[in-house]
């Protein structure tokens, strides 16, 4: 069971205040949805959630611990942050496996489940250079969820995927969320949002506008 | 998780194609100094003989012609030897100099740290540039070494004929020299290996400040060179004076082609580097925000 509680917190970058005040809590098993124009905070938020930056003002508590104080980064946690970025020569079975070597958690099948999930082929040995837009794409999502993490943060998850690949997005968030991990998606597209999520924040200037529970958008 | 990550990097230093180029040059250049190497030895070896027709069949003249006077680093007269202790600060920073400039670059770093943790990232990528950068330069030397070996034997240097050598009484590690020839060989390797990793990590600094990774693979080589240029134009202007040899593109040589340098000078460098280049991962490791990814 995970929670994460973000209370207060605010974030200036050379004097440009880029999330101001957001408050709000999150648990298990749910997928929450942060909805805004570009530059509206978004991508901040998750970065801030993901521990990559530090807040300014306020806190952040996973599991009752204080990021950047008690824990640097949220433990299994899953990130697909802007683009998604692998190195050019290996091939997309090969770049998982380097990553995941790292914490040693998973064997080759899980990796190969992972890119079977995605629509990748798991034996395919083209360079990650020679993909398309929407396979990097599915490629970082396959990342994001192959350690069966209990934190993923998906920012613009959809972009450059075709209707085939938005499906298998909402599909596999489902499943993920069946498995009980707490799932946080940003995409500009509400229709898209309001499909997939629990609950949404509407970011607007770096500010939580408005929490809608899923009766409330549907 | 460090040393999973330090696993990594190390196969991402060493099994590049940028790293097996830089080995192929190394190689290259070294194997093509032993040529005229060679055919010098053999004109020697003529002229000895001519010698010791004329004066009798014992020549104390052969101990001037040895495997420590021959290979690349023992010798300044074969195009080879100048152009490798001209270039080794380029092919030191070619093999994995890149690196972290290009994963800051595309975002891979977060990937990274998320798994690993910034620090043991940061001392990861650190070990790989150190261990890349030192292999790649003295590799070919070793390599070189090994092949003169086959050819001119081991002979052990008479300080008698000194100036066949190029080594000094004043010279860094003369004793050695004379003393244990090999294990000379074997110290200026580890020095130079020492080196050329700490310049490989000069990379790592060089990318916080410069964001495109050309310009982070030159940027240790034009600082050397600029220590260089500064060392002969400031410093050296007086030719009555023997003067130390500071400049680590001169020193890193085995055989000095001009002044001797000395154990403080070779010590503050190692040091300087090391602290410039450490401090600077220990930097990032610490305080830096992973706040923007430039679109690729």
């Amino acid at each position: 069971m995970m929670t994460i509680e973000v209370k207060n917190v605010s974030k200036t970058i050379r004097r440009q205040p880029v999330i101001q005040h957001a408050s709000l809590s999150m648990q298990s098993g749910r997928i929450y949805g942060l909805q805004g124009i570009n530059g509206s905070g978004k991508t901040m938020l998750m970065r801030l959630i993901s521990g990559l930056i530090v807040p300014t003002d306020g806190w952040i508590l996973i599991n009752g611990k204080l990021l950047g104080k008690d824990l640097a980064f949220p433990e299994r946690m899953g990130l697909f942050l802007e683009n998604p970025a692998f190195l050019d020569r290996y091939s997309g079975f090969h770049n998982l496996k380097m990553l995941s070597s790292i914490q040693n958690r998973i064997g080759d099948s899980q990796i190969r489940s992972a890119l079977d999930q995605v629509g990748l082929d798991p034996f395919d040995h083209k360079h990650y250079r020679k993909f398309s837009l929407g396979m990097k794409q599915r490629l970082g999502i396959a990342a994001a969820i192959m350690e069966a993490p209990d934190l993923i943060l998906l920012d613009e998850p959809t972009n450059s995927l075709d209707t085939d690949g938005i499906a298998l997005v909402k599909k596999i968030l489902a499943a993920e969320r069946a498995r009980g991990a707490l799932i946080l998606i940003s995409c500009h597209d509400f229709s898209i949002l309001q499909e997939m999520s629990d609950e949404i924040f509407v970011l607007e200037s770096g500010q939580i506008q408005k929490h809608l529970h899923a009766p409330d958008f549907m | 998780m460090l040393c999973n990550t330090m696993k990594l990097e190390l196969k991402k230093a060493i099994c590049n194609p940028y790293f097996y180029l830089t080995l192929l040059i190394g190689l290259a250049i070294t194997f093509f100094s032993l040529v005229p190497s060679l055919q010098s030895y053999d004109q020697d070896l003529r002229s000895h003989q001519q010698f010791a027709a004329e004066f009798g069949p014992r020549n104390p003249l052969m101990q001037m012609e040895t495997l420590f006077n021959h290979w690349i680093g023992g010798e300044s007269f074969t195009p080879g030897s100048g152009n490798y202790f001209f270039l080794f600060p380029l092919l030191a920073t070619i093999p994995y100099g890149w690196s972290y400039c290009s994963e800051s670059k595309s975002g891979y770093v977060k990937s990274m740290v998320i798994r690993a943790g910034k620090m043991p990232y940061y001392l990861a990528k650190y070990a790989a540039l150190f261990v890349s950068g030192g292999l790649a330069v003295v590799t070919p030397l070793l390599f070189n070494f090994l092949l003169t070996a086959m050819f001119i034997p081991a002979v052990r240097p008479d300080p008698s004929y000194l100036t066949a050598y190029g080594i000094g009484p004043a010279s860094f590690l003369s004793m050695l020299f004379y003393a244990h020839p090999f294990l000379y060989v074997f110290a200026y390797l580890l020095i130079d290996f020492l080196f050329c990793g700490l310049i490989a990590c000069l990379c790592f600094t060089a990318s916080i400040l410069v964001k495109n990774r050309v310009v982070v693979v030159l940027l240790p080589f034009f600082l050397l060179l600029g220590v260089h240029y500064l060392c002969y134009s400031l410093l050296y202007t007086d030719p009555m004076v023997i003067y130390r040899q500071c400049s680590p593109m001169a020193f890193l040589n085995p055989v000095p082609t001009s002044y001797d340098t000395t154990w403080p000078i070779v010590l503050a460098w190692g040091i300087g580097l090391f602290l410039l280049t450490f401090a600077s991962i220990v930097l990032r490791g610490r305080c830096h925000e992973l706040k923007k990814t430039a679109v690729v």
